[in-house]
């Protein structure tokens, strides 16, 4: 009965929201197309044993997901947006007698309809993409990066499924206000303005707001600099987000105080009479001003979208980059097993482990090693041994201190130069993660020199402080360990002993697990007494560990790092396009709509004898404002995060803006966002002329 | 003669408690079945308002509105809408029409809502059409046609029906004299042939001069009423013109 009615609003929405439709298009792309990457069937699953992608696939799943719940809203605005396009429509109907419920149904339908048609569509074309996704994957991984078209009906399901969910959360939604509306609310709805406008006093005190804030903003920075002096480079986390979450907070307020207070001056200005009577000129900042706190809005929340797909763009994968960077920090040897007192009560159960088995069961699996040793620590006076009972918190424990030819063993074994140490000297091994800086000078002003147990007197060396990479378990949950030479060890307690190895061919991926639990059970059997006396003793403590633990292996680590930095980098990429596009989205039918409210104007304009270009240039003009304006603040407020991000640190933000960083950094995000930008800003431009086409070739 | 339609002490308040705009201040009256009520007023008196609350497209603020025996301010939306589906037409003000669809598609709307065979449509329309003079731009779009040819559109959808209430917001205010008295006499003839009962809205004493009654508004209340009895349309023009010069706010020459 209602077919005819139905088939043409269809036809009428898909002319009318082309840009929603291209925008729900791309989203179910992308969203496809990244999930992908966690199907099931997808070939990178496959593998050949030297890597594994099971933490990759789950980040990348629920990250997907949680990023695309932003969906959510876009699509609630953009309804919102329809029901207010067609609410006169919508009021005709129930008014010739349809019921409010009626109505409501066919709403929801059709844009249930449509919004699943063009996830229909993005799925298509998602499949291409993914396969993109998937080769860019394999590069990462195998250096191998071929093209397949791959079918996943799991992500087909997912994907689906998630856009039904959003389509219908927000279409019940939907059906709820349009039950509840009045039907002469819904009759007016087009006449009722948004976006009151405030007092002279509210701009005037946005303005001094946004002049308080980017201060702020200036002062912060200036004073970040400052201090990287003062702490050469390296400025403590704690003092670090502090500063940039000061400059981010004041950087926010300020653009929606400077939308607000841009607003009011240029209305002011407009209403010198000067300006008024420059004919077209007054019409164009009278239309982008007309609804001032309504624009406003618009444009600080368009910048925000903005600066976070930037940030998603630029900063995300940096900081990735930055923090796995440490790779070779973390994992200098092949193999690494560490030993743990925590769950020894009595000092003298600590074991003196011989780590010969290793070999052999490495040997096993036709794994040859090329060089290993034992490393072993000692408590510095023998009284700070504590057991679970006497530490006042889990992780309270001494630090240790190892041979200077323990030291020298690991430093070759890493490929570092070895250290020289007098018999009657020290010196501290720091985390390289610990600000060395701080660290010496504290040491500085303290007492140089050490008592031990057996009165002997150990004076700081020199060099003082190394803190060259060794792996980060080296030190048992404390920041450094002492280097003494070998002699004085040999009358100190031991308290523990650690392994490394490196070995001729990488160990497969696939082996890692199975090697680990060898070595497990293998230290179970030669120390049993251990397990007998405390592990059901403490098994059910929170921080329970066994007695050899991690067992952590470089190609493992390795495989997880690089995963990791490309999750983050897809991740970056993908919420990145996202934000971008809905705020364009936003910005397009925002124009689109006020464009259509304006018809009227323009026709009066016509009549009045302005030529057609000059309307139509004018409105582009408009348009070009709105597009813009928040793409060029928020690529300022990104340029100054960024510099923000260089002072934190320092060189390396250079050394990876420098190699993989220019591609991902700066290459792809800018291409993206010239493409995506054009392809709306075009889309808008073209939606508006027709519109204005129409408008004033129907003349009545 | 049946009572259709009676106002009982309604209320019409727009805004809020500060600043407070009495659209309507106390209305009653009733009308009966088959009568034609002309409604007139100053711009602003409310006559918009009184019949958007008829209608049930507003609520009122106070005061029953009783519909064929039936409170329509406590009646439900769904019944609400089988009435005005069956028994009400509307003419706009300001038209209403849907651009999206032609002036025949437009009219055609309020049948296939009210559910009459699609096979049937098309003639009716046609018909109807011919009755008001606007066949030749059934195929048109709203924005291509005239702003009399609109409203005429807007007449055809509300009366296609056969509605037994008809409520028209000045529908002749776009029209020039031959095609408002077309649509006039078309109403007329709704009105004696099918006995429909019609309140019409309007400025201009002629047509007024087509209804049984009128009432006149200032203010939000019924300043006064006449009505035409056994005189002549000529006759009851003339004291229509007599009530709108004591008012102080009608036309004082005569078309
Ligand atoms: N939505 C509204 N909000 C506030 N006031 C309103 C609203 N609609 C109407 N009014 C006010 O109510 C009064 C009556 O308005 P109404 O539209 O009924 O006048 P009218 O008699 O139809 O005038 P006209 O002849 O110009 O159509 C006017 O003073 C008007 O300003
Ligand atoms: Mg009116």
């Amino acid at each position: 009965m209602y077919a005819k009615l139905f088939r043409n609003n269809i036809k009428k929405a898909l002319r009318d929201y082309v840009i929603y439709f291209f925008t729900l298009v791309i989203s179910s792309t992308l969203f496809f197309a990244f999930l992908s990457l966690a199907s099931r069937y997808n070939d990178i699953l496959g593998g050949d044993g030297n890597y594994s992608l099971a933490l990759f696939q789950n980040t990348i799943r629920y990250a997907v997901l949680a990023i695309s719940v932003i969906f959510v809203a876009l699509v609630r605005y953009i309804n919102n947006y329809m029901l207010k396009q067609r609410s006169r429509e919508f009021s005709v109907y129930m008014i010739l007698g349809m019921e409010q419920r009626t109505v409501a149904r066919h709403f929801f339908g059709e844009t249930f309809l449509f919004g699943m048609a063009a996830v229909a569509a993005g799925c298509i074309v998602g499949t291409v993409l993914a396969g993109i996704v998937t080769a860019f994957v394999m590069r990462t991984i195998t250096g191998d990066a071929s093209f397949r078209l791959g079918f996943y009906p799991d992500t087909l399901l997912v994907t689906f499924t998630f856009f039904a969910a959003s389509f219908l959360l927000v279409g019940t939604w939907n059906v709820r206000r349009i039950y509840k509306i009045k039907l002469i609310d819904l009759l007016n709805e087009k006449k009722i303005s948004e976006g009151r406008d405030r007092k002279k006093r509210y701009y005037i005190v946005s303005f001094v707001i946004a002049i308080l804030c980017f201060s702020i903003v200036g002062v912060v920075l200036y004073h970040f600099t400052y201090m990287n002096g003062i702490y050469a480079g390296s400025i403590p986390e704690e003092i670090s987000n502090r500063y940039q979450a000061a400059a981010i907070a004041a950087a926010i307020i300020g653009i929606f105080a400077l939308y607000h207070a841009a607003a009011f001056i240029i209305t002011a200005i407009r209403r010198r009479k000067r300006w008024k009577n420059r004919s077209i000129n007054s019409v164009l900042i009278g239309n982008l001003f007309q609804k001032v706190s309504s624009t406003a809005r618009i444009l600080s929340i368009s910048t925000l979208a903005i600066t976070i797909a930037l940030v998603a763009f630029v900063i995300l994968p940096m900081l990735a980059e930055i923090t796995t960077g440490y790779l070779d920090y973390r994992m200098p040897y092949d193999v690494m097993i560490y030993n743990t007192y925590m769950y020894i009560d009595e000092i003298d159960d600590i074991p003196q482990i011989n780590f010969s088995f290793v070999s052999e069961i490495l040997q096993g699996h036709d794994i040859i090693i090329s060089e290993d040793m034992s490393q072993r620590s000692y408590f510095v006076w023998e009284s700070d041994f504590n057991t679970v009972d006497t530490r006042e918190y889990w992780s309270d424990l001494p630090r240790l201190a190892m041979r200077i030819s323990d030291y020298n063993d690991m430093r070759r074994m890493a490929g570092m130069e070895p250290v020289g140490l007098a018999e009657d000297e020290f010196f501290m091994h720091l985390d390289y993660e610990m600000d060395m800086e701080s660290v010496a000078e504290s040491i500085g002003s303290g007492n140089r020199s050490i008592l031990l147990d057996d009165g002997t007197i150990l004076a700081l060396a020199d060099m003082a402080i190394c803190n060259d990479p060794l792996g980060t378990y080296l030190f048992h949950h404390v920041d450094s360990i002492l280097v003494f030479p070998d002699s004085v060890c040999e009358n100190l307690h031991l308290a523990r002993t650690c392994y490394y190895a490196n070995t001729k061919t990488a160990i497969p991926y696939n082996l890692c697990d199975t090697v680990r639990d060898e070595i497990a059970a293998s230290f179970k059997n030669r120390y049993p007494y251990l397990f007998a006396q405390y592990e059901t003793k403490y098994q059910s403590d929170r921080h329970y560990t066994s007695f050899i633990d991690p067992i952590r292996f470089r190609t493992q680590e390795n495989n997880d790092a690089a995963l990791t930095a490309t999750s983050v980098r897809l991740l970056g990429i993908y919420s990145g396009i996202i934000f971008f596009i809905i705020c364009m989205t936003v910005l397009a039918l925002h124009l689109t709509t006020d464009s259509i409210d304006q018809h009227k104007q323009y026709r009066i304009l016509y009549r009045m004898g302005t030529d057609r270009e000059d309307i139509v240039k004018m409105v582009s003009r408009q348009s070009l404002c709105y597009f813009f304006t928040p793409c060029l603040v928020a690529f300022i407020i990104a340029l100054l995060l960024i510099y923000s991000f260089v002072v934190r640190y320092g060189h390396k933000v250079f050394t990876y803006m420098g190699s993989i960083g220019f591609q991902f950094g700066v290459l792809i995000p800018s291409l993206l966002v010239v493409l995506i930008l054009s392809c709306y800003y075009g889309a808008t431009i073209y939606t508006i002329k027709r519109g204005i086409a129409g408008a004033l070739d129907h003349i009545t | 003669m049946n009572e259709i339609l009676k106002l009982d002490h309604i209320q019409k308040f727009y805004g809020n408690q500060v600043n407070i705009t009495k659209a309507i201040n106390d209305i009653s009256f009733s009308v009966g079945e088959g009568e034609f009520v002309g409604i007139m007023g100053a711009s602003g008196s409310g006559k918009t308002t009184l019949l958007n609350c008829i209608s049930t497209i507003d609520t009122v603020s106070a005061g029953h509105i009783y519909l064929d025996g039936t409170d329509v301010t406590e009646i439900r939306e769904k019944a609400l809408a089988r009435f005005r589906r069956e028994n009400l037409g509307f003419v706009f003000q300001d038209f209403n029409l849907l651009d999206t669809l032609t002036v025949s598609e437009n009219i055609a709307l309020a049948l296939t809502i009210n559910n009459v065979p699609a096979e049937q449509i098309d003639g009716k329309v046609r018909e109807m059409a011919g009755t008001l003079g606007i066949t030749d731009i059934l195929d048109k779009y709203p924005y291509q046609v005239s702003g009399g040819q609109k409203q005429r559109c807007a007449c055809a959808r509300a009366i296609i029906n056969r509605p037994r209430l008809i409520l028209a917001d000045e529908p002749t205010g776009a029209l020039d004299s031959h095609s408002s008295q077309m649509l006039l006499s078309t109403m007329q003839s709704i009105n004696e042939q099918l006995g429909a009962t019609i309140l019409m809205v309007t400025h201009d004493a002629f047509s007024a001069s087509y209804a049984g009654r009128i009432l006149f508004l200032r203010d939000g209340i019924i300043f006064t009423e006449v009505l035409k009895g056994r005189d002549s349309r000529k006759v009851f023009f003339e004291k229509i013109l007599d009530v709108l010069t004591m008012m102080g706010g009608g036309q004082t020459d005569v078309c």
